[in-house]
């Protein structure tokens, strides 16, 4: 073969790729970032962290009202049960605050959250370093990528095997690891890293500057480990400095708790609840934050009404989309309706 | 502008590659020449614009010692090649080791701030040593010193400017008339250099990369690592730079061809070495060509009977000189200082005809030796080199496994997995790249290829920022 003919016959070949994968990664838009993503149901199918940061693009404003904003603790909560927005879960495994920070600068220019649920936890601001696959996906990368290669992989082999997704298009995962409760009860470590402090702060003080409602959450944990720290646990919780005089804090390591850390049934390891403790945490969440938030459902209904526009916008919205984004996948059990 | 850049791959190589070739068939070589050294000098601004100016400063004054040492009789013209030599290693050292040698001494404490900070010149390292050579070889008379044109385009020369290959001049000045060439056998030059220019870049930007992220792990989040997982992060760097740096070499040896220009290789299969000596030879191969010309022979020279002992101590004393080049840190001093008692152990062995050992039992010492050599390479310390080398030798836990099992976390199993899998396999037995270009011929099979190995690649490269390539910084 010809070097002149090679070099045209490669080039080809190279350009015949590239917009193969251009035009389907354009066509299938996993991320809602080419069509208008109002009214879509789009999931993470595979890798969370890239998949989370362009959902927070255009999708994710477009789509909720409030996040919750944490750790692997909270990544598996039904945030469905929560009935006075619509919530995205932004929690991440092994997430640190910035990464979390990331995701919600990400989602904040175009966003109108009214409501973000902030988790304290210990390992959330331990550290600093982001994991893989979290750094900065642009539009480019959307278009054709490795990560997004995986997602559509995934995403087809859902449709074909008509498997329960493990993700739902309100951000929430099932944890799939299986449950080890067995493990030696090692204490958690409370060191906190003062880069990690800051980003927090700046987080919070961003969403307070938007006027954005924060809702503190103290997670709970597995009765066992709890009861044995819970000195360390109670003093790192009081000594928090981030919460303002006046926000609220929904606190899962409360005596009125204790049922929830206790029983074995809901819980997949020590800081992780189950499937079935992630309904149960979320349905005691909602609950809470009704009792703290005095005049929350009246607050959103008042407004609601003095804003005819956005009124109707939410109307619009909830007729073509609401309830998708609250359907559990086929074949996920509810646990509040079959829980014994 | 990094080889593993969109902005590189398919803007400025291919505008240079076409432009230069245009040059020369409407202007001559000539005008394609210093389409050549304009296209270098962009390059290397694009970095750091006023970094060209130590460049610049380091062309015209080795060019003029170059000319004062043609032009001397022959004692003085010796005196000038001493001048130019310490005139190198100062002007290096005034930006490498300043701070490193007169911040440690005792009296210094408290008063670094006495010490100016100059800022590192990219590729100083790389083109100062490209100068040694070309003093040494005007002195030898290997070449004749040519016209500043000349030698400025051949120190800035892009493919090379910054990491190497390090080329001598007496290679590479006369090859300047083929700049462009547009005649068949030029064309089968570009098609090869863009073959091995794709293989290179498939080993940066996923295999590299995807060790990297293992390493990173290893070195930067792991804590009380098991002897098992030391030698499995080590191990993991060494890929990781050597993917990395002959990946680089690839690039850079495929765009010199691409240009007509043909630059010395760099690396050949260096994993499949039996001894730390052969080793050295696949093994950045323009540095070991410098290390035994320019360090090794030298000492070994000044001493008035070369004895076995001598050549060992020669090689310990060259070998810890290399450690130090690689930047101001005792973990590199530590690393070379390692490389150059195993040369004197390589030396003994051969000399006093100890028994040969089996291939595969050499081949284990040896990688496991090198193992051990990166692990001190990586340390982010003097303090960290320490701990892991404690955690190295601590046998009571020789086999854990619990920073590996939430490896997880930080490496992204699907998709470094692969990558890393196939980087294993082509390290241990795949045919070195430089083998593979040697064999390349244009054929059906190889353009999918070549074709498949940068669409993965430019997949890779745009699922994160490039990242520099590891030599850089040295």
């Amino acid at each position: 073969m010809k070097a002149n003919r090679w070099l045209m016959f490669t080039g080809s070949l190279l350009l015949v790729g590239i917009a193969a994968v251009v035009t389907t990664s354009y066509w299938m838009d996993l991320f809602g970032l080419f069509h208008n993503p109002a009214g879509r149901v789009l999931s993470v199918n595979d890798n969370v962290r890239t998949s989370k940061f362009l959902l927070n693009e255009r999708y994710v404003p477009t789509n909720f009202d409030g996040v919750l904003i944490g750790g692997s603790s909270t990544m598996n909560w039904d945030l469905t049960k929560l009935d006075f927005a619509r919530f995205y879960n932004e929690s991440i495994a092994g997430a640190n605050v910035l990464e979390e920070k990331r995701l919600v600068d990400q989602a904040l220019p175009n966003a109108h959250f009214k409501y973000a649920v902030c988790l304290i936890s210990a390992s959330f601001v331990r550290g600093h370093v982001f994991n893989e696959g979290n750094g900065k996906p642009t539009h480019r990368e959307a278009l054709g990528s490795v990560n997004v290669l995986r997602e559509e992989l995934a995403s087809v082999l859902h449709r074909v095997r008509h498997a329960p997704p493990r993700y739902y298009p309100n951000g929430s995962e099932d944890i799939v690891a299986p449950v080890r409760l067995n493990l030696p009860l090692s204490s958690e470590s409370f060191s906190v890293d003062p880069v990690a402090l800051e980003a927090y702060r700046d987080l919070l003080n961003e969403l307070r500057q938007r006027g954005v409602k924060i809702i503190f959450l103290r997670a709970p944990y597995y009765g066992p480990l709890y009861n044995r720290d819970q000195r360390l646990y109670d003093s790192f919780y009081a000594s928090f400095p981030l919460r303002l005089p006046g926000e609220p804090m929904v606190d899962f390591g409360g005596s009125k708790y204790s049922a929830l850390r206790e029983n074995a049934e809901n819980w997949n390891s020590v800081g992780h609840l189950s499937h079935n403790g992630g309904i149960q945490a979320a349905a005691d969440l909602n609950a809470e934050i009704h009792r703290v938030v005095p005049g929350l459902a009246s607050e959103w209904t008042s407004a609601s009404l003095q804003n005819p526009v956005q009124n109707e916008n939410r109307e619009r919205d909830q007729r073509s989309a609401g309830e998708k984004f609250n359907r559990r996948p086929v074949g996920v059990k509810d646990a509040s309706s079959g829980a014994p | 502008m990094l080889f593993n850049s969109f902005a590189y791959i398919l803007c400025f190589l291919p505008i240079v590659v076409i432009g230069i070739a245009a040059l020369k068939t409407r202007l001559g070589p000539r005008a394609a020449q210093a389409g050549v050294l304009l296209a270098s000098a962009v390059f290397y601004c694009w970095f750091k614009p006023a970094n060209i100016g130590y460049l610049a400063a380091s062309i015209l004054v080795n060019w003029w010692i170059a000319q004062k040492i043609e032009r001397a009789p022959a004692p003085r013209n010796k005196r000038w090649l001493q001048f130019g030599l310490v005139l190198n290693v100062c002007y290096l050292s005034s930006f490498k080791y300043l701070n490193f040698l007169i911040g440690g001494l005792p009296f210094m404490r408290g008063h670094e701030h006495l010490i100016p900070d100059l800022e590192f010149p990219l590729g100083i390292s790389f083109f100062t040593l490209t100068q040694i050579m070309y003093l040494v070889e005007s002195h030898e008379e290997v070449i004749k010193p040519g016209s500043l044109f000349d030698h400025a385009t051949f120190v800035s020369f892009f493919p090379y400017v910054i990491s190497g290959p390090m080329a001598r001049a007496s290679r590479i000045v006369p090859q300047f008339s083929k700049f462009g060439g547009r005649s068949g056998e030029e064309m089968g030059r570009v098609a090869r250099g863009l073959y091995l220019f794709s293989i290179g870049l498939l080993k940066k930007a996923v295999i590299a990369e995807a060790f990297s992220h293992v390493a990173s792990y290893g070195f930067d989040v792991a804590k009380n690592c098991s002897t098992l997982e030391v030698l499995i992060f080590g191990a993991a760097y060494g890929m990781q730079i050597y993917f990395d740096f002959s990946g680089y070499s690839d690039m850079a040896i495929g765009s010199a061809e691409m240009l007509g220009i043909e630059i010395p290789r760099n690396f050949d299969a260096p994993f499949r070495a039996k001894s730390v000596s052969e080793f050295w030879q696949r093994w950045h191969i323009s540095l070991t060509t410098f290390i035994t010309n320019y360090l090794y022979t030298p000492i070994l020279r000044s001493f008035k009977r070369p004895t076995l002992i001598v050549a060992c101590f020669s090689a310990v004393a060259a070998m810890t000189i290399a450690g130090l080049w690689h930047g101001p840190a005792w973990t590199f001093v530590l690393w070379g200082s390692l490389h150059g008692v195993a040369l004197a152990v390589n030396q003994i062995w051969r000399k006093k005809k100890m028994p040969k050992l089996p291939g595969w039992l050499s081949w284990m010492i040896t990688f496991g030796f090198l193992d051990v050599a990166f692990v001190t390479f990586r340390a982010n310390s003097t303090q960290d080199m320490v701990g892991l080398l404690g955690s190295l030798f601590d046998l009571r836990h020789a086999l854990g496994v619990a920073n590996l099992e939430v490896m997880h976390v930080t490496v992204n199993y699907p998709i470094s997995g692969l990558p890393i899998l196939f980087g294993l396999v082509a390290a241990f037995m795949g045919k070195s790249s430089e083998q593979a270009a040697r064999e390349f011929r244009p054929s059906l099979w190889n353009a999918p290829v070549t074709a498949w190995a940068l669409l993965i690649s430019f997949l890779y490269m745009n699922s994160q920022v490039a990242a520099e390539f590891i030599y850089f910084k040295f």
